[in-house]
């Protein structure tokens, strides 16, 4: 046993010792952001942060980074793009970035389907979407009570800045117990869209929702929505039209339940709301 | 809890260190201490369903005591048909009692009647085909008088319920898991370190391979009509490797984990992937369940003792039955019916023990002969596996439908590069090691520790690095 234990221990801390050199090497210039599964999500967050002369931006799912890449640079629209996986709550930190780094803006498109709404930071990949980049010291200021309550729902979320994990894809075994009583708008939503609301009345700059491209199959479901749930909400303003201008594309043009295989095919349906 | 798990990485320790520092010398408090283990591994699942597992071992435990004390014949025949009854009444209102009700429905309005059968909104117990089994098995083994009532609660409910083979087996046997319950475990090193490359060369193959394929194959079935007849190729083979690196891989954590305790459980995988038919596959795949199967059915059924057509007849019920064990869904029946179909050759013509020993046993390369029939057996299973992976029997001719046209020989869609090498890296190292308990059980034994050590390591960084999202383990769900 005591030679057992002992071979066991040194091939253990061998191990660990060479996994934390490793993510220190990554933590080094951010390099594990460029690695990760949510490298997008940590793109965005430095773009946000940087000056840009456009007066235009948008935020929005990974449907609307299909046709909105934010990876490339554009000077009339910057697209900070990422996914829904951020909440809203994410997307609000974003815009805020973007603001304090001295940007001034007359427009703000947010482009999401339906369904990215109905996050409410109780996904499987909350914590390396929206834990790891986002709930740290710096953006806590920014995140209501409801975010702090739904994140400590997740365990292990007090060790996502620990450098072993931070710079990795581990994320823990989540099942949410979250009763959904609501068909697309989430607490977390709804509060993030008030805020957004109030950030862009007090900087003077128009927020829009505009409707990411739906699969065909979605139309049913989306069409079947009471809006009673904009008006208990608070958010008719924000949303009125939102619904009606969804456009619907047929099923085969999809990957999966979303997304498209040639987005520029499907790039003409934004024309007359973003420009 | 699952395997993979950090949650598994913090519990097993614990229970390690007291199990060996504890409450060593002591073999009722070791007993003990599996149990609460156990139970506490179960309960981290749904707590509510310990319960159920709690009267189940209650129930098998006082039957068989019953049985063994019965005065008559009739008494003890009594108690065995209501345990039996009581076993496979619970599983079937939780596993089976939906399908029923919805396949009559469907049936009685196919012939113009309308019947509403009220359905069950219950979640499927984890684990409860597999303890289920356990249960049976030790009250069919008193019945038959080929065993003696275990007395002692406590090693019976470790029988049951020691956590490495709840949720998803071994199904083991009292005749070989109760004795070694009751007997003193002493640790033997060699045994722990084969324990542990056993725990890390499951991991490799659950979370490197079987969690990577789940990615793509969960992509081109959810949306099947979107893909090429080359995807779908893909698919159907990264399924057949995803369910065994899962489910194999599975089976290797439990058997580590159990011999690190000091305990051997039934090898349940024989590298099936290598068979040259689809009797040698079945010797070689899920083999608790297969020899359970032959042992409490087969054999009862008469197995092939009363000629051609009452083997026929076995063989069928068998691979129904072991369908329908999987799930209730008729694509899992037609899973079943399909192997009872691939088998009946050599049944009929009483091959079926052709193939007996591992292929190319002491040799480096197999025959062409050999290689052949193991791709066309590997072929006939990947078809099959396209009916247990598909949500409906429609979606499963769908798909097949989709797999046969003139895209078969445009380039797969979306296949990632590492994925492959890891499922090459997979086969490479099994066929290495075929003749071994597990991959990795000796391959590397001879070289200098260094390397040895590099070569465990590797394994490491690969889970590591390459593991893919990670997804629910299949066979718990059964």
């Amino acid at each position: 046993m005591k030679s057992f234990l002992i071979k066991l221990t040194v091939f253990v801390l061998i191990g660990a010792a060479a996994f934390h050199l490793k993510s220190y090497l990554l933590l080094r210039n951010d390099k594990y952001q460029r690695k990760v599964s949510a490298r997008e999500v940590y793109h965005v967050i430095g773009k946000s942060q940087q000056k840009n002369p456009s007066r235009k931006v948008l935020i929005g799912d990974s449907v609307a980074r299909q046709f909105f890449n934010s990876e490339s640079e554009n000077d009339t629209l910057n697209s900070l793009a990422s996914n829904q996986a951020i909440s809203l709550a994410g997307q609000y930190i974003l815009l805020d970035n973007y603001l304090k780094a001295g940007n001034v803006i007359d427009t703000c498109y947010a482009v999401f389907i339906p369904s990215s709404f109905q996050n409410n930071l109780q996904q499987l990949f909350t914590y390396n979407y929206f834990v790891k980049p986002f709930y740290k010291d710096q953006y806590k200021p920014l995140l209501t009570e409801t975010v702090k309550n739904q994140v400590e729902k997740i365990p292990y979320h007090g060790v996502a800045q620990y450098f072993g994990v931070l710079t990795n894809n581990w994320a823990p075994e989540f099942v949410s117990d979250d009763q959904q009583d609501y068909a697309f708008f989430s607490p977390v939503s709804v509060e993030y869209i008030h805020k957004m609301s109030a950030l862009a009345k007090a900087k003077h700059f128009k927020l829009i929702f505009v409707p990411a491209v739906c699969n065909e199959n979605q139309r049913k479901n989306i069409e079947s929505f009471d809006k009673t749930e904009l008006a208990k909400n608070h958010i008719e303003q924000e949303f009125a039209g939102y619904f009606d201008h969804i456009q619907y594309v047929d099923s085969k043009e999809f990957v999966d339940d979303m997304h498209l295989h040639a987005p520029e095919k499907f790039i003409h349906l934004y024309q007359n709301q973003i420009r | 809890m699952l395997f993979n798990s950090l949650d598994f990485a913090l519990f097993f320790p614990v229970v390690f260190a007291l199990y060996w520092f504890v409450a060593k010398d002591h073999l009722k408090w070791q007993n003990l201490l599996l149990l609460v283990a156990s139970y506490f591994f179960y309960a981290c699942w749904d707590w509510r369903f310990l319960f159920l597992l709690m009267f189940s071992t209650v129930l098998d435990y006082y039957t068989g005591l019953q049985m063994y004390d019965a005065k008559s014949q009739r008494m003890k025949r009594f108690w065995f048909w209501l345990s039996v009854g009581i076993n496979l009444g619970f599983l079937g209102i939780f596993k089976y009692y939906n399908f029923f009700a919805e396949s009559l429905a469907a049936s009685l309005s196919a012939v113009g009647f309308h019947a509403d059968f009220w359905t069950l909104q219950v979640i499927l117990p984890v684990g409860i085909s597999f303890y289920t089994f356990h249960g049976l098995s030790y009250v069919i083994d008193i019945y038959k008088d080929r065993i003696k009532p275990e007395r002692n609660f406590v090693d019976y409910s470790v029988f049951v319920s020691f956590f490495p083979l709840l949720v998803a087996g071994p199904i083991e046997r009292a005749t070989h898991l109760l004795p070694q319950i009751q007997s003193k475990r002493v640790f033997d090193r060699n045994n722990a370190v084969d324990g542990l490359k056993q725990v890390l060369w499951g991991l490799f193959k659950k979370v490197v391979i079987a969690d990577n394929c789940a990615e793509y194959v969960n992509m081109v079935f959810a949306n099947s009509e979107n893909y090429s007849a080359s995807t779908h190729a893909v698919a159907a083979i990264f399924f057949a490797f995803q369910i065994y690196g899962d489910f194999s891989g599975y089976s290797d954590i439990a058997l580590g984990t159990a011999r690190l305790l000091g305990i051997d459980l039934l090898r349940n995988f024989s590298y099936p992937y290598f068979s040259r038919d689809i009797a040698e596959f079945w010797r070689r795949w899920h083999i608790s369940l297969s020899t359970w199967f032959r042992d409490y059915l087969y054999i009862p059924l008469g197995g092939s003792k009363g000629g051609d057509w009452m083997r026929i007849r076995n063989t069928f019920i068998i691979f129904l039955v072991s369908g329908f064990w999987h799930g209730a869904n008729w694509t899992f029946i037609v899973w079943g019916l399909l192997h009872a179909l691939f088998i009946m050759p050599s049944v009929i013509f009483k091959t079926n023990r052709n193939n007996l020993e591992i292929v190319a046993a002491g040799r480096i390369f197999p025959k062409f002969k050999d290689l052949t029939a193991i791709v066309v057996t590997f072929g006939l299973t990947v078809f099959a596996w396209i009916f247990f992976r598909a949500d409906s029997l429609a979606g499963a001719f769908q798909f097949i439908g989709e797999m046969f046209n003139a895209s078969m020989f445009s380039k797969p869609e979306g296949v990632r590069n590492t994925t492959v090498w890891m499922i090459v890296a997979l086969v490479v190292v099994e066929w290495l090691g075929r003749e071994q308990k597990y991959g990795i059980a000796k391959l590397v034994d001879r070289w200098p520790l260094v390397l040895r050590w590099l070569f465990y390591y590797t394994i490491v960084f690969l889970i590591f690095e390459f593991r893919g999202s990670s997804q629910q383990f299949i066979y718990f769900q059964f």
